[in-house]
């Protein structure tokens, strides 16, 4: 091995890189571009207000006749505020026909039709029945029917316990507590037995996120690395795939061959070359990651998981170059080299988990994410820099990382030398 | 006694169904420059590969300056400076950064390469262009610096496979100026082409090569006395007339003669006695003379005399 040999493709490669727009646009430009996407498509921002435009329709005669009507409901909504910006915002409609039109144009989220007698059914502590119609497409749908869902519920609620407040005080008023003290039941059995039966169940749901998942700025350090994951596998199968081709095409293979080189040589040089490629590329995305986007990732060199990290991901570019080696036994030219590159880059990068999280794919592509093992490292990175997890997660799946990587490598190998000497003799 | 430099014997070569290279036995001598004169796809460049360590012969022995091609090749290698036809530049790189390349491939370290670059930037005119990237650079100044890079490892014996192809007169002057400088310096030159003056002007022996044959091997003038007609005879009309070839070929030795726009030469052992006879021809058919030259007969005839085409074209 001639370091010297190494070396001379290494900075080639480089400088050629270097000078080459088309090239740092794909390698440098492009994840940026990607996570900015990734960013603003898939990254909630912080604090942002939701807001529902309600229409309503009073078919209630009764809502003059009491103090606590239909409209006392829509005053609540329209006064709710987050952040002193109100949640919903109502619009009165005429009848239900005129609401449910504005509904399917998409003028309003929710329709609400208080029916006849609602305001009496309310005051008089009878089940005030109404309906809701919801519209929109699915996701704001299921947004918007939380939204009223939760609100209705919590009122129902507040209701129950106030008017099992106002039983009780019928109960002193009319004397019949006496009569439940002789009985040796007290009148705060009897409020917790009323309350059981206005609020059979009370539970308290709490949301409670990984930690670094749960703020915008992991969020987006989890899209980060999945650039890294593109990058790695975009360098590594345009290396693969290019190393004889373009020497070739240039016209300069058969004058490095007239050389004392080694055609491995050529290999490492232009592997050496593609990582430091990568490596620059990686660092620019981590850095615009964290200063453009606020992206959260924890690196700590001293963490014996995460030191690993970096074997791995070596790994994990080996894997994507011996693919690419694949791909240059059919090459006849760059351009085929960079057509088929591509071809395979897309649907990998989509479909095993390196961009899109794995539970939002569908079952059959899901088991993709399992045979591409740079899908399985950038997961491990995640898990590590994002999750905070430790050694834990790395060692039990590292030697048979180790051992996929360099298999799909020497496969690489094989099909580089039969590219080799198809190369030197057309 | 002459050293031998480059002994080959019996190499063949071949691809699919395509004999490229067919038997074929050399020796070059150190010092010599030497030519191997052909049209395209006799074999040239095949052989050169071959003589380079590119690819292995299927059979036959090479060996380079006492070396076996199949047992040394690194060491050959060393010796060797290759300079192919087609470009060996990088067109992002600049004049400097492409010698430097190829400098580590030899294994140069870093302060002797910028020292020999300089030198032969130098030598080849380029001093002034270090910093110019090779896409900037005319087809003169491409040509010598594939040269520069030929003799980056100082190599004993160096091999050029068309180094003028594709230049204007001037820049091929340039060219062959340095490769006879080369020569003065004690270096081995072997030279593919398919320029006749080329091999004429600059080699010591010519050796044609037709369908992957070596056909003739001798200096110049020999192959020329050997081979060659007395004399040549290039007939101009202003314009041709039908079975032309026919009429004329009787005139000519073996019946060779050849045809391109309204011209046709063809070959005599005397003209005073030829060339009577053809203007009484000419007058005959039709065919209205427009000038007559008698010339010496050149390596592109003696490749005619032997294959019955011209240089240039691939079948008569």
């Amino acid at each position: 091995m001639k370091f010297r040999q190494i070396l001379a493709f290494a900075k080639k490669d480089l400088i050629e890189f270097s000078r080459e727009y088309e090239t740092l646009f794909w390698v440098i430009v492009f994840p940026i571009i990607f996570l900015a996407i990734a960013v603003a498509l898939w990254t909630p921002s912080n604090g942002q207000i939701i807001t529902v435009k309600i229409g309503v329709v009073y078919d209630d005669s009764t809502i003059s006749l009491y103090q606590f009507n239909a409209t006392t409901i829509t005053d609540i909504l329209s006064k709710i505020e987050v952040k002193n910006k109100s949640v919903f915002n109502i619009y009165e409609y005429k009848n239900v026909s005129s609401g449910l039109k504005s509904l399917r144009k998409g003028d309003i989220d929710t329709l609400i039709v208080f029916p006849e007698k609602f305001s009496q059914n309310l005051t008089y502590g009878f089940t005030a029945f109404f309906d809701i119609y919801v519209g929109g497409d699915i996701q704001r749908r299921q947004i918007v029917k939380a939204m009223v869902t939760q609100f209705f519920l919590e009122f129902s609620d507040i209701l129950a316990i106030n008017r099992t407040e106002i039983s009780l005080k019928f109960l002193s008023y009319y004397g019949i507590e006496k009569y439940f003290e002789k009985a040796n039941i007290s009148m705060e059995m009897i409020r917790a037995y009323w309350y059981g039966i206005a609020r059979p169940l009370n539970f308290t749901l709490k949301e409670i996120l990984p930690e670094t998942l749960s703020t915008r700025e992991s969020i987006i350090g989890w899209h980060t690395l999945s650039m890294i994951g593109v990058q790695i596998l975009y360098t590594g199968l345009f290396i693969g795939a290019l190393t004889l081709v373009t020497e070739k095409e240039a016209g300069t293979l058969r004058r490095i061959l007239s050389a004392p080189v080694n055609p491995w040589n050529i290999l490492i040089g232009k592997t050496l070359g593609g990582f430091i490629e990568t490596g620059i590329s990686i660092l620019i995305t981590i850095i615009v990651g964290i200063f453009v986007f606020g992206a959260k990732i924890v690196w700590n060199p001293f963490n014996p998981a995460h030191l690993l990290l970096i074997p791995l991901l070596i790994l994990g570019e080996l894997s994507t170059i011996g693919i690419g080696l694949i791909i240059s036994i059919f090459a006849k030219s760059a351009r085929g080299a960079s057509g088929i590159a591509s071809a395979i880059a897309w649907p990998l990068m989509m479909l095993t988990g390196i961009v899109l999280p794995k539970w939002l794919l569908p079952p059959e592509f899901e088991i993709l994410s399992y045979i591409l093992p740079l899908s399985q490292i950038i997961d491990i990175t995640k898990n590590i820099v994002v999750w905070n997890k430790g050694l834990d997660a790395i060692l039990p799946v590292f030697p048979q990382l180790i051992i996929s990587n360099i298999t799909i490598y020497i496969i690489g190998l094989i099909c580089y030398k039969i590219a080799y000497k198809k190369m030197l003799l057309t | 006694m002459k050293e031998i430099g480059i002994d080959i014997e019996g190499v063949s070569k071949r691809f699919g169904k395509t004999i490229a290279v067919d038997n074929v036995s050399l020796k070059i001598y150190r010092g010599e420059l030497f030519s191997i004169l052909g049209p395209n796809g006799a074999g040239k460049t095949t052989l050169m590969s071959m003589i380079v360590g590119i690819f292995p012969p299927d059979s036959g022995r090479i060996s380079i300056l006492g070396m076996d091609i199949s047992k040394d090749i690194d060491e050959i290698k060393k010796v060797i400076g290759y300079i192919p036809q087609e470009s060996i530049l990088y067109d992002k790189l600049t004049v400097y950064e492409n010698m430097m390349f190829y400098a580590g491939l030899y294994d140069i370290p870093g302060s002797k390469a910028k020292e020999k670059i300089m030198k032969l930037l130098n030598f080849v005119g380029l001093k002034d262009s270090i910093k110019k990237r090779a896409k900037n650079l005319s087809g003169g100044m491409r040509k010598r610096l594939n040269i520069a890079i030929g003799l980056i490892n100082d190599p004993e014996i160096l091999v050029l496979d068309e180094p003028t192809t594709g230049l204007d007169p001037n820049a091929r002057r340039n060219i062959w100026d340095l490769l006879r400088f080369l020569k003065k310096e004690g270096k081995t030159i072997i030279m593919a082409t398919h320029y006749m003056e080329e091999a004429d002007e600059l080699s010591d022996r010519v050796a044609i090569m037709d369908y992957g044959k070596i056909i003739a091997l001798d200096t110049s003038d020999n192959l020329k006395k050997h081979f060659g007609p007395k004399t040549v005879l290039e007939i101009s009309f202003y314009k041709s007339v039908s079975n032309m070839e026919e009429e004329f070929k009787n005139f000519s030795i073996n019946g060779r003669i050849v045809m391109y726009n309204n011209s046709l030469k063809l070959y005599a052992e005397d003209a005073d006695i030829v060339l009577p006879q053809i203007v009484e021809k000419s007058l005959k058919i039709g065919a209205k003379i427009k000038r007559i030259e008698i010339k010496e007969p050149t390596l592109e005839d003696v490749f005619i005399k032997l294959t019955g085409r011209r240089l240039d074209q691939h079948e008569v």
